[in-house]
């Protein structure tokens, strides 16, 4: 489980947000995309989650398409919710050829724009140029959200 | 990959058929307009829109084009309603996302020492910043299917504004083929408590100026008088809008491996206009709408609460509509293609309908004036309003919706590090309320081109032609 903030790259995108995370197993990476996509909206390190969760499965045919889902998951959940997630664990990543099952879970507290140093909405997560890749030793994702 | 791109003429450059590119690419820009757009992906994303099925004419590109996600920012793509295609990212998340100019009697110099409290009555009337909500406006069930099937009507039969508004709408301030039935459980959450808000990012409510005529005539008739205020809204389906997108991406990818669709980039995902995902997401896309019509409806009439906050009656405020557009929308229309007329999907993604006199779309008090096109630039420069011209005929009835990016989001707010914007904005006459500070360094004027550029490059093209400038006053943003 990730708590709070993880190491992320920002990645030009003339008109969105995009990020690019590393890690060395695939759920590692998967909660660190969505530790930096939360960071992009308030200040996630100033969450503490707890109060809230919210249970994430999902099964989709490829790796960028469910990274796509499982950030777009959360994201829309917290939005309806009112929520900040500010936790964030993959109990289970399984990738087989033409399917990937994930399970996991967010944890989060309700929003406190103030407190929470809240700056930018993001919309979306986009499909646009979406990719995991294994990359040496670690894997790696990229992601542009719609602001 | 690199496109051929050859120009025309000096305000538009062909980028020829070529590879799997099914029409030509055509980009309106000067050459200096299109130094900026080479800079990024924009015309390898006109390139793959033009690579759809069923993509008719050619795949037009406007002078304020950008990268965008599929879809450039500033596309306009027009596809057979028997062989096309619909594709959710050739709308955007941001559904509906439009502008609405509201025209008012008064003058600027009478009320220049209340504007500090007409900015502060506006910052609260007009929730803006992350997931914004109106803690006196929750809508579900029922209302909020009402909402999606009647938009703007139903925000008027509410009380929020006049009947006549409604004639000064775009489609009258409600689409038809409305679906409530094919709005997710989530998107109406999302959506519940937003109606009337503005959001996030280039969203803002901007009281402006009357700052330069170029057509005293057509000024007239739209109500808009040198020296005098007018506000601009601009905003969309908020979260409502945005999860409908995102459900029907995921939904169309999930059939995406169809025959005759090999998709360039994911986020082109589309499906047959005719089929049952085409005509669902058409009928949720249309909900949305709906919805975005009555939001900006909502915060109209909050803008003329506000003045009378401050004391200024009806008669001294005199609020009008001017006109209410979108920019980003699928539509059906008419139009003539190689001589013959043919019933066509239009995508407007970050671009405007533009229709020329005469067309029967437009309200009779504006049908011999041409469309009014509504242009905002930055925060710290002015906007536009303009009218269509015939011309517009070559680009679906269509022209600009804005300044366009020139820097990305961290590049602005590299340019921003270590100064203080809203102050610098105050020194100019500029008064600022912004919900988040990030907001404000990211959406500094710099970060946008020259607006005058853009309407400029429309204006040469032949595509509308420039009524009145704007200066803005005050700028409410999330």
């Amino acid at each position: 489980m990730i708590r709070g903030k993880a190491p992320y790259e920002l990645i030009e995108h003339t008109a969105d947000i995009g990020v690019v995370v590393r890690a060395g197993s695939l759920p590692e990476l998967f909660e660190a995309a969505a530790s930096a996509m939360f960071d992009q909206m308030y200040d996630v390190a100033s969450v503490r989650p707890g109060e809230l969760e919210h249970p994430v499965e999902l099964a989709e045919p490829d790796l960028a398409a469910a990274l796509a889902a499982w950030l777009g998951e959360m994201l829309s959940w917290s939005m309806a919710r009112g929520a900040a997630p500010g936790a964030f664990e993959v109990a289970e990543l399984r990738a087989m050829p033409r399917l990937v099952a994930l399970r996991g879970r967010v944890l989060a507290e309700p929003l406190d724009p103030e407190r929470h140093r809240f700056e930018t909405e993001i919309k979306a997560v986009t499909y646009h140029g979406i990719r995991v890749d294994r990359r040496g030793n670690l894997w790696e994702a990229e992601v542009i959200f719609d602001v | 990959m690199r496109y051929e791109i050859r120009r025309i003429d000096p305000w538009r450059c062909l980028v020829p058929r070529q590879g799997a590119m099914r029409v030509d690419g055509l980009i309106y820009a000067d050459d200096t307009l299109l130094a900026g757009i080479l800079e990024d992906r924009a015309v390898e994303q006109v390139a793959n829109v033009a690579m759809l099925p069923g993509i008719v004419g050619r795949s037009i590109a406007m002078p304020d084009i950008h990268w965008g996600y599929g879809f450039p920012i500033g596309g306009v793509a027009a596809f057979d309603v028997d062989e096309g295609v619909v594709s959710p990212g050739g709308v955007g998340y941001d559904i509906n996302c439009g502008v609405r100019l509201l025209a008012t009697s008064i003058e600027h110099e009478g009320i220049a020492a209340d504007l500090p409290r007409l900015a502060d009555v506006l910052f609260r009337n007009l929730p803006s910043g992350v997931g914004s909500a109106r803690s006196d406006l929750r809508i579900g069930g029922r209302d909020l299917d009402d909402v999606l099937t009647r938009g703007a009507r139903w925000a008027v039969e509410r009380g929020f504004g006049e009947p006549e508004d409604l004639e000064r709408l775009e489609a009258g301030g409600a689409l038809p083929g409305a679906d409530p039935d094919q709005v997710s459980e989530r998107a109406r959450q999302r959506g519940a408590r937003q109606l009337g808000t503005l959001g996030s990012g280039n969203h803002f409510a901007e009281v402006q100026v009357v700052s330069e005529i170029h057509d005293e005539r057509a000024a007239a008739r739209l109500g808009l008088a040198p020296g005098r205020l007018v506000i601009s809204i601009h905003s969309g389906s908020r979260g409502l809008g945005y999860q409908v997108c995102d459900d029907f991406l995921k939904r169309m990818l999930r059939a995406a491996a169809r025959p005759g669709i090999d998709l360039p980039d994911r986020q082109l995902c589309c499906a047959p206009i005719g089929s049952d995902e085409g005509r669902a997401y058409l009928g949720a896309m249309a909900a949305a709408a709906n919805f975005a019509f009555a939001n900006r409806q909502v915060m109209a009439a909050w803008v003329r609460r506000s003045f009378e906050e401050l004391g200024l009656g009806p008669d001294d405020h005199r609020v009008r509509t001017v006109y209410d557009v979108c920019h980003n929308i699928a539509k059906f229309e008419e139009h003539e293609v190689d001589g013959e007329r043919r019933r066509l999907l239009v995508h407007r993604k970050g671009a405007t309908r533009a229709f020329g006199p005469g067309h029967p779309e437009l309200p009779d008090e504006y049908r011999d004036l041409g469309q009014p096109v509504l242009i905002p630039g930055d925060m710290g420069r002015y906007s536009f309003v303009l009218l269509g011209s015939e011309g517009s005929c070559e680009a679906f009835g269509s022209a600009c919706h804005g300044a366009g990016r020139r820097l990305s989001r961290a590049a602005a707010k590299k340019a921003a590090r270590g100064r203080a914007v809203v102050r610098e904005l105050e020194d100019r006459g500029i008064l600022v309320r912004a919900a988040g500070a990030r907001t404000v360094l990211e959406e500094i004027p710099e970060a946008y081109k020259d607006v005058a550029e853009v309407v400029d490059a429309v204006e040469g093209a032949g595509l509308a032609r420039p009524v009145a400038r704007l200066r803005p006053l005050i700028v409410v943003k999330g």
